[in-house]
């Protein structure tokens, strides 16, 4: 439980860093808290206590970020932009793209293969998480779009 | 309403696209919001924007172009430009003024931005990142705080000194990975695989991948595939910083 609580703490910590240094407006710290938070603690719970694959889980984490990023930006009046970029840092495979460095000075080339190919795998799939999230969303503008003259 | 010269819209546009481009938007989003200006303005624009140009054509008068550097972010500016255009669209800010504005801050090249002390406080909370909770004991995320810091400011003033890209990237990488083994040599810490992890994470290029799969993906292939090569550039020449100090020590 203390633990939950900490990850909810850095995560919401390390999303406003990254806006800090991209200069993102004062307005929108808090709501890229609560995205990055939020992503994040789901993908965490979904790959430690659910078991789900790793890749599955960065798929759903991307999409929690783009469904939020767009209502919120609709809401607020911001660029979606600027709600993503921040989000995104936490997701991003940052020890796997160490240790294949590290492989790769180790003389340890087949290991060093294959953490870059768990990297490129998961970037893929925070991609796909993030376009799933906006063909949802116009499917359902699209669906909404095309019964409304019926009526 | 009188309407304005077509040369006048046409330079208003062109420095709307420049500053839209540094300070880190889709393309997308770019043509978008200059042809919605346009409109507002009341003419009719047809633009282009490829990664570091912007093309204009007015009322099929006149064409123009302006070029632009990669590189730099700014989300401040986007918000900025989009406010503007969003209001005068609605008419709650005359043409005027929105001319006036867009004037000032591509004089100043800049808007308000945040002072560099509250910069590396924000790199040092980015180092601490919640995926390295579980692999190592609490008090090492100071360590990572202070790693990432220096880590950032290096890379912010060389990028201030010298314009040559991903040079500043390299050199920071590699004192990252060098502070990392003299806290293990001073046994401060077990081993400095987490500290380097944490510490490289505010010098991720986030706004290059992001964009690059954003544009990729509403098959604007040209910039997409130029903003992708240019993250894997920079995440390279970090890591090549880091496997240098690695090497050597």
């Amino acid at each position: 439980m203390l633990e939950l609580l900490l990850h909810i703490i850095l995560s919401a910590a390390s999303a406003i860093g990254f806006s800090l240094i991209t200069n993102a407006p004062h307005r929108a710290a808090g709501i890229i808290g609560i995205t990055g938070s939020l992503s994040w603690t789901a993908f965490w719970v979904l790959k430690t206590y659910a078991h789900v694959n790793i890749l599955i889980a960065n798929m759903i984490g991307a999409l929690i970020i783009g469904l939020l990023a767009y209502y919120l930006s609709r809401k607020y009046r911001l660029p979606e932009n600027i709600i993503y970029i921040p989000c995104l840092v936490n997701l991003v495979p940052g020890g796997n793209a160490y240790r294949t460095i590290l492989y790769m000075v180790q003389n340890r080339f087949i290991d060093s293969l294959e953490q870059a190919i768990t990297t490129f795998l998961i970037a893929a799939f925070l991609a796909v998480g993030l376009f799933s999230a906006q063909y949802l969303i116009s499917i359902v503008r699209g669906i909404i779009y095309f019964r409304k003259p019926k009526m | 309403m009188r309407k304005m010269s077509y040369q006048r819209v046409s330079e208003i546009c062109l420095k709307t696209g420049y500053l839209l481009i540094n300070g880190g938007a889709e393309s997308y989003r770019i043509e978008d919001t200059i042809s919605r200006i346009g409109y507002s303005l009341g003419h009719r624009v047809n633009c282009y924007v490829t990664v570091t140009a912007v093309f204009i054509e007015v009322d099929g008068e006149t064409s123009k172009f302006i070029k632009s550097n990669l590189g730099g972010t700014n989300l401040q500016m986007i918000d900025d430009i989009n406010t503007m255009s969003r209001q005068l669209a609605s008419h709650t800010l005359s043409p005027k003024d929105f001319v006036h504005e867009i004037d000032k801050i591509y004089q100043d090249k800049h808007t308000t931005d945040f002072p560099f002390y509250l910069k590396a406080f924000g790199a040092g909370l980015v180092s601490m990142a919640p995926m390295l909770i579980s692999t190592m004991p609490l008090y090492y995320f100071i360590y990572c705080f202070i790693v990432g810091t220096i880590g950032y400011a290096i890379s912010y003033y060389l990028s201030i000194i010298s314009p040559l890209p991903y040079v500043d990237l390299f050199i920071s990488g590699f004192t990252i990975a060098l502070l990392g083994i003299i806290l293990k040599d001073f046994n401060l810490i077990a081993n400095y695989h987490n500290i380097i992890i944490g510490a490289v994470m505010p010098l991720v290029p986030g706004v290059a991948i992001t964009n690059a799969f954003r544009e990729l993906v509403m098959r604007h292939a040209l910039s997409g595939a130029v903003k992708l090569l240019d993250a894997v550039l920079v995440a390279s020449s970090i890591g090549f910083g880091i496997a240098t100090a690695l090497i050597i020590f």
